[in-house]
């Protein structure tokens, strides 16, 4: 384990990926239960829509949305570091992980954020 | 006993291809719900294709998925953080008992809201 640079993962990596992972559990069973299970087939867009507008919901929600993205995608890049040993390709990977990561956590906050009470209130 | 196909590599194997599976549906869902963000209509629109019973297969195999990767990995956090490294085997077993369990309560209720009627009131 020559490289210990930036992107190696490493211990703090590794226990992240616990931490995030522990958390990921309770965080699901609420999120299936939630937005999924106590809402109608289909998923109507004013259940949906009103589960996201309450600050409760969305503050769970945003949780679960930086714990998943960084428990996945830490998790790809640990995958991928196994079979990808350049430290060139390892830190493009990185590089390439964390603009996902960040593109995909800005989606899903402007969807989680521009769900409020008044904006469902105006749709209906 | 074959060396190579241990519980322990299978149980290590399955959790990557697992975890890259619901990867995989995190950016997929990322993506479905910010219709949300585009009001009734586009929402109802991608949901309307959604609740088609071929997606509840899909849904059936990542359940599956996330199960395992669930249960397999609060083992491994309880190897790492617990050390019953002795007891590990057994614990996998106990663990793929509760998924299998959880597995077909979580089916039971997928197909069952198959036959539930479509919430249409927003759908156009």
């Amino acid at each position: 384990m020559a490289d210990r640079g930036i992107g190696s993962g490493g211990a703090l990596g590794w226990f992240f990926q616990r931490v995030t992972g522990i958390l990921l559990a309770p965080i699901l069973i609420i999120h299936l239960l939630t937005m999924h299970r106590w809402t109608s087939h289909g998923l109507p867009w004013d259940q949906v829509a009103a589960r996201l507008a309450n600050p409760y919901w969305k503050v769970l929600e945003i949780f679960f949305l930086v714990f998943a993205l960084y428990h996945g995608l830490n998790g790809l890049y640990a995958v991928m570091g196994d079979y990808v040993r350049k430290p060139g390709w390892r830190l493009a990977i990185f590089g390439a992980a964390c603009v996902i990561g960040v593109v995909l956590l800005a989606f899903g906050l402007v969807t989680v954020f521009s769900l409020t009470p008044e904006r469902i209130r105006a749709a209906l | 006993m074959n060396y190579r196909w241990h519980t322990g590599y299978v149980a290590w194997l399955l959790n990557r291809i697992t975890g890259i599976a619901v990867l995989a549906y995190l950016i997929a869902h990322i993506w479905v719900v910010h219709h949300l963000g585009r009001g009734p209509r586009a929402f109802g629109e991608v949901m309307r294709v959604l609740s088609q019973p071929i997606f509840t297969l899909f849904e059936i195999a990542l359940i599956g998925a996330v199960l395992y990767h669930t249960l397999n990995g609060i083992r491994v956090v309880l190897v790492d953080f617990g050390g019953s490294v002795r007891t590990q085997k057994r614990t996998f077993w106990v663990m793929m008992a509760i998924g299998v369990v959880l597995f077909v309560i979580a089916v039971w209720e997928m197909v069952g809201v198959l036959f539930a009627p479509v919430h249409t009131a927003l759908i156009p």
